[in-house]
């Protein structure tokens, strides 16, 4: 195929196109790859493989990748004989083609200038491929052949909506069968309504109670079409009466915002003369009541026009829905440019606020509060543009544990939970190696071998629990496994062995295991290509902190470990409170103040060298920030006092005014500020003048270590 | 099924409990029909269902009718129990308004905010 023009349309711009989609398809062959490896009977999942090699090929094809198109070519050939029968899925299969899918990735990364590929790998993985397929396989698929651009369009299954009329022989409880069963089946096929039709139900005299008077209309909207509606019936056709009828309802969703009155319903339905309703003076009562005491409709005709009527309601509502909910694709450097320029907006609007205030202009206040309130909507809006659900990186995570858990003989299986909570992109893109490590580092130190763990009483093959959930304006991640757990004696030995403690310090189990996050501290006897060389859980920590997040470690001997990470849900813009010391400004990330007190010279006191406040009865343990910060300037008779809660921990920091909420559009620091502790950026206030964001559980730690006296 | 029964005034109290289904159907039908023959008025309550099919929806709306027919009265308490709203939902029993003029609000099946 010529890389020029194609019935001009110039084959690069459909490879732009098609980038997005490529990479989305390797995922997708990944992901139904390692869920077929958990499941290889599963059809729908041998379905879903074919189908993305199917459209890799063809895609491929398509925008003149035939390198990938023939290839694509070669492993479907193997999913299509699986899929005949002719093949059962293997573990080697498997593999093979998680291989072959790494080696697309890697193609598609070379035509897209995004890496290098090995050509000889291509053979390689199709060689072995070729010799899973049974001697002599002709498989149905085709050969894929230069083709002009075409449109991938995703198989999509049409939703039709179909109004069902069952009425069951009366005896059908005695032959053995419950009508409910039936509907429940109708159910589950899509969105239904059924209305029982009441009206032969005789008066107690000629009942026969294990007789079955009622009958049904059922609306039912769905995409498996009229075979899978018929097939819920199979084992009542026999003895019931089933009338099956699709109906427009698109022309009716498509109609403009009124529902369709009830009357046409009725006529539609059959259950009314058009020349019924022509002229009837209905006056203040409902149509409905009208006919049916007119005798013209009996009320469960009615029913079950009301029925229809607000199934169709709710089909527009789901349409609009679904509608408010396409989306577009963006470049996501736009959306960076978007935040950065919304950051800059804040910052101007607060100057516009203050201006406005000082000027005392009644007409220049009231627009600067107007200005204050859509750069807060902005601002809202445009954060949330850039949030992504975490899913996206955990998916991943499935390759990680099954190959590294494959290398080391283990069997581990990775459990995820809050797959859908949404955390800014920024944050997501710096959390992925961390969470790598971790997920490695429970693989390799915390799951036993399988023989070890039958030994121990526990199931053969170990679990990793990764969830995600909100909480506040933060985000907790947490990874938990069900393995050996920490050794707080080993962890004491090394921590010895690298002075990092003396034998004199009583160190609780946290504080021990916090020690595992030091910079070159490990446990394992033996370095593996995995974990264990001492690097890893600092640089986890490090990259946790300068996401502004806490990492928690609990672990029990032989019942596992779990890490709790706390991310913020953003890092570009947060609230704020902002407080005065001396001339300087200070910036608390509001999400973390408890409370604000005032301080008294005369309430001041000291215990073993700590200053505490009596808050309500408790003592709460504080650290005047001017000294921390050595600012200059006599302390004021009142102080303030912010209390903050990190971790259970409350601790009150003393400044000397507060300021207020602030929002606060966060700067990094420059390179002179990077040894300073306690401080995790600035931001510029409507004056110009700049506030330092405080970086309060580094502040905590530091309060907590002074308090237990750990260096 | 267990039926309790006793009498209070010209009120008929029918207590069901346990399985509500085809097999017990034409027993609580015999109970209803001696029942409204003794009283003007009969009092329906279902403690502790436990299975409970279309037959016993089917039978409570033939007893309804009867009794407006006849000008008598049927209470019915404790079909707010899980097992029967989930069946009155299931079998589509759910009504805007009764079918006849006396029992346009007595009906049931009326849908009130969804439950019973």
């Amino acid at each position: 195929m010529s890389d020029d023009l194609n019935d001009g349309f110039d084959l690069n711009v459909l490879r732009e196109m098609f980038k997005a989609e490529a990479y989305e398809l390797v995922a997708e062959l990944e992901s139904a790859l390692l869920a077929l490896d958990q499941s290889p009977q599963d059809k729908d999942l041998i379905g879903r493989v074919f189908r993305a090699l199917h459209t890799i090929k063809g895609s491929g094809g398509a925008c003149g990748f035939e390198d990938i198109s023939n290839f694509a070519h070669e492993v479907e050939a193997v999913y299509d004989a699986i899929r005949n029968d002719q093949l059962a899925v293997t573990k080697e299969i498997i593999n093979a083609t998680l291989a072959a899918r790494d080696q697309i990735t890697a193609l598609f990364n070379r035509h897209y200038n995004l890496g290098d590929a090995q050509d000889d790998a291509t053979e390689q993985v199709a060689v072995q491929l070729r010799r899973f397929l049974p001697a002599g396989y002709v498989g149905k698929s085709k050969k894929p052949k230069p083709a002009p651009p075409v449109v991938v369009v995703p198989e999509v299954r049409m939703q039709a909506t179909y109004r069902i009329r069952f009425r069951p022989a009366h005896n059908i409880f005695q032959l053995g069968t419950d009508p409910g069963r039936v509907l429940e089946e109708l159910r589950g096929l899509g969105s239904c309504k059924i209305v029982a039709q009441l009206n032969e139900i005789p008066g107690l005299d000629g009942l026969e109670a294990e007789q079955c008077y009622v009958y049904w209309d059922i609306i039912l909207t769905t995409d498996r079409g009229l075979d899978a509606i018929k097939d819920v019936f199979i084992f009542v056709e026999d003895v019931s009466e089933v009338k099956i009828e699709q109906f427009d309802v698109d022309a009716l969703l498509s109609g403009g915002e009124e529902a369709q009155r009830l009357g046409d319903i009725l006529v539609e339905r059959g259950d009314l003369r058009p020349e019924d309703i022509k002229g009837l003076n209905v006056g203040q009562k409902k149509i409905g009541e009208v006919l049916v005491e007119k005798g013209l409709v009996q009320h469960d005709q009615v029913e079950t026009a009301l029925t229809e009527q607000q199934h169709v309601r709710e089909l527009r509502r789901e349409r609009q829905k679904t509608e408010e909910m396409s989306s577009i694709r963006v470049a996501s450097p736009k959306l960076d440019k978007l935040v950065d320029l919304v950051g800059e907006l804040v910052t101007v609007q607060a100057r516009l606020s203050q201006a406005s205030l000082i000027a005392n202009d009644g007409t220049f206040i009231s627009i600067a509060e107007e200005v204050e309130r859509l750069t807060a909507e902005l601002r809202d809006n445009t954060m949330s543009i850039r949030m992504l659900p975490i899913g996206t990186i955990f998916n991943k995570f499935k390759r990680v544990a099954r190959d590294l858990s494959q290398n080391l003989g283990k069997a581990v299986e990775l459990v995820m939970e809050g797959t859908e909570t949404e955390l800014d992109k920024t944050v997501i893109e710096k959390l992925h190696d961390p969470l790598v490590h971790l997920i490695r580092n429970c693989i390799d130190h915390g799951i036993e071998m399988p023989g070890d763990r039958v030994a121990a009483g526990k199931p053969r093959h170990g679990t990793i629990h990764l969830s995600a959930v909100h909480s506040g304006a933060h985000v907790l991640i947490t990874i938990s496994d069900d393995g050996g757990g920490m050794n707080t004696d080993s962890i004491r030995k090394k921590a010895l062995e690298k002075e990092l403690i003396t034998p004199e310090d009583s160190l609780s189990e946290k504080e021990l295991f916090s020690l595992v996050l030091l910079p070159g501290f490990s446990t394992a006897s033996q370095v593996t290509d995995v974990s264990g060389r001492g690097v890893g859980m600092d640089v986890v920590k490090q990259a946790i902190d300068a996401l502004r997040g806490t990492i928690d470690i609990e672990s029990t001997r032989g019942a596992g470990t779990t890490i709790t990470l706390s991310l913020p849900l953003t890092l570009a813009i947060i609230d704020g409170f902002l407080t005065k010391i001396g001339g300087g400004y200070f910036v608390f990330p509001l999400s973390l103040v408890d409370e604000c007190v005032e301080l008294k010279a005369s309430e001041e006191r000291s215990a073993s060298g700590r200053t505490l406040l009596p808050v309500r009865g408790e003592l709460v343990p504080y650290i005047l920030l001017r000294d921390r910060f050595a600012v200059e300037g006599a302390r004021p008779p009142i102080e303030q006092v912010v209390i903050v809660k990190v971790d259970a921990l409350r601790v009150g920091f003393v400044v000397d005014h507060i300021v207020g909420g602030h929002q606060t559009v966060i700067k990094s620091l420059g390179k002179m500020y990077k040894g300073v502790e306690g401080l995790s950026g600035a931001t510029i206030l409507g004056d110009g003048s700049v506030a330092l964001i405080l970086d309060v559980p580094k502040l905590v730690q530091g309060v907590e270590r002074e308090e237990t006296g750990i260096a | 099924m267990n039926i309790k029964q006793h009498r209070n005034g010209d009120r008929e109290i029918i207590s069901v409990s346990g399985a509500a289904t085809v097999a017990e159907a034409a027993s609580l039908k015999q109970v209803l029909l001696s029942a409204f023959q003794q009283a003007g008025e009969v009092e329906l309550t279902f403690e502790a269902i436990g299975d409970a099919d279309l037959t016993v929806l089917q039978l409570l709306c033939s007893a309804h009718r009867s009794a407006a027919d006849h000008g008598k009265k049927l209470v019915v308490k404790g079909l707010d129990q899980e097992p029967l709203v989930r069946l009155i939902g299931q079998m589509g029993f759910t009504r805007h308004v009764g079918c006849r003029e006396t029992t346009r609000t007595t009906c049931f099946w009326l849908c009130k905010q969804g439950a019973h």
